[in-house]
């Protein structure tokens, strides 16, 4: 069945031998709504699935997307649903309210476009490592083919009319997942924000909610989506993201250069946690993965890839781990399993000589 | 870290919220968190039971109620939720949604692509006062130009179809 195969296979965006680097992936969304009906938000059930159903057929034979999977959200399982969420395929708000709403998948997951969220329409386009050109441009294709099939709620004033003003314009947020570890350890991360924040950028934590950043993954985007257009928004997005990446390398720099046991010291005792722990917590999960991805890209931590250590974050989360086991588990369980899948998969894994607190002893 | 409910089991329902300018935290672990009917996904819900809160009262510069004729939402619905229902939304709450675009975006107006069936009902539009303008003027050679063109865009238009 299609869903066994959407929450089992790769994740095309993070798996990619690509997905190594500061920037571990970049997604472009596109927000629109179809005339004559009323946005989601004060939609009826009977109305959303009116809406599916025309969208359904505009779906079954786009050029753009010859292999787009249609799946009506309220027909699979939740924890199929909290699967696809934390693949980052569909919206908490979409896994909370599956009745009316759609999942359009296409390219192994490199499109997800979301029916009767908060917009008639999320396209969204996502790929490893920093591409805001390329997802802007696949993504602007599959709408402009979209476009010749409906009519589209738009003002020349204000542009594609969203459900929320803060998308109104182009529609469009591009965003940039990025690993800030060295910002932490150097506690430069805060200010950063703070200033990211003031100049006009948007920054959340891994799973694109709250302020939290597990893991020390960030996701930063655009504010701004009228009064400028698509090639600005990916043009100051592309500057914003070529200087972070920037200040994270100077970071990583610093603390060779400054401090490399307090360095050396925190990937170690990442990885002594994940040989032996017996209870992992998510949180603690993603912050020790966070500190072995950064071991291995300055040469501390041996027989992993950065793509496995992406793997690990996201098979490590609550509905990976049931989905997995065949049943819902209990916090308690889930951190269980969770100890043992981590260190089941990063087997291969080896502190380069020297870097352990035991191996400099001998010297 | 533990439950600051029941203070034995591990929390794990996590929650941050912004109240009057603070921080405030919580952490709780799921059974607490479902005990009290805690739907851990709706921010709406979490700051209501946490702090005692009642949902937010509309902003004082909005008076009088307003429903929209597009859609039937009501200003203290979009107050809310900071959702419009439908386009014309847009127009019925211009006094809410107007300041909210001005600090969020960069310009008061679009800049970015345009739907080509917009751009043709622009073209349209400058077509037919053309044509107005040439048969006013008795300039008759214009005019079948342009009737042609326009009937040329009209025709190429009706071979989409509209939900």
């Amino acid at each position: 069945m299609i869903i066994e195969q959407l929450v089992r296979n790769s994740v095309a965006w993070l798996d990619s031998p690509a997905a190594h680097g500061v920037v571990v992936s970049t997604r472009a969304r596109l927000a629109r709504n179809i005339s004559g009906f009323s946005f989601p938000p004060a939609a009826g059930e009977d109305d959303r699935k009116r809406l599916r159903q025309t969208l359904r057929s505009v779906f079954s034979d786009l050029k753009t997307v010859p292999d787009a999977v249609f799946v009506d959200l309220e027909t699979i399982e939740a924890v199929d649903r909290e699967v696809l969420k934390e693949r980052r395929l569909i919206s908490s708000e979409l896994a909370d309210r599956p009745e009316g709403s759609a999942l359009v998948v296409a390219a192994e997951g490199r499109f997800a476009m979301m029916i009767n969220e908060e917009d008639h329409l999320r396209l969204q386009s996502m790929v490893s490592g920093f591409h805001p050109e390329e997802v802007w441009q696949a993504l602007d294709a599959v709408d402009t083919e979209i476009e010749s099939r409906v009519e589209y709620a738009f003002s020349p004033e204000l542009g594609y009319l969203t459900a929320c003003p803060t998308n109104v314009g182009t529609g469009l947020r591009v965003s940039a997942m990025m690993h800030l570890p060295g910002l932490r350890l150097t506690e430069e991360v805060d200010s950063v924000v703070k200033g990211l924040n003031a100049t006009g950028f948007e920054v959340r934590g891994l799973l694109g909610e709250g302020t939290a950043a597990y893991g020390n993954m960030f996701q930063v985007s655009n504010r701004a989506s009228l009064g400028l257009s698509e090639s600005d928004i990916v043009a100051s997005l592309k500057r914003m993201v070529n200087d972070l990446t920037e200040h994270e390398m100077n970071a990583r720099a610093r603390l060779i250069e400054e401090d490399s046991l307090r360095l050396f010291d925190q990937v170690a005792r990442s990885y002594a946690i994940v040989e032996h722990a017996g209870l992992l917590s998510s949180s603690e999960a993603l912050d020790l993965l966070s500190a072995l991805r950064l071991g291995r890209e300055m040469g501390l931590v041996r027989g992993v890839s950065d793509s496995l250590i992406n793997q690990v974050m996201l098979l490590t989360q609550p509905g990976h781990l049931q989905k997995d086991a065949g049943r819902s588990l209990e916090s308690y369980e889930r951190d269980q399993v969770r100890a043992s899948s981590v260190r089941n998969r990063l087997r291969g894994m080896r502190l380069r000589p020297g870097v352990s607190g035991a191996g400099s002893d001998r010297l | 870290m533990k439950c600051q409910f029941c203070q034995q089991a591990d929390a794990t329902v996590h929650v941050k919220q912004a109240v009057n300018g603070s921080a405030r935290e919580l952490h709780l672990c799921e059974a607490c968190a479902a005990r009290n009917g805690l739907d851990v996904h709706s921010p709406l819900n979490i700051t209501d039971f946490l702090f005692g809160l009642e949902v937010e009262k509309a902003s004082p510069r909005a008076t009088g109620e307003r429903k929209c004729g597009g859609c039937g939402t009501t200003r203290s619905d979009y107050q809310k939720s900071t959702r419009l229902g439908c386009p014309t939304c847009y127009r019925t709450f211009a006094d809410d949604v107007t300041p909210l675009i001005a600090d969020a975006h960069k310009g008061p107006r679009h800049a970015g692509k345009v739907p080509r069936k917009e751009e043709k009902k622009i073209e349209l539009q400058a077509l037919e006062v053309g044509l107005k303008r040439a048969i006013e003027t008795e300039d008759f050679e214009q005019a079948a130009h342009l009737r042609d063109r326009i009937r040329d865009l009209r025709a190429a238009d009706a071979g989409s179809v509209s939900p």
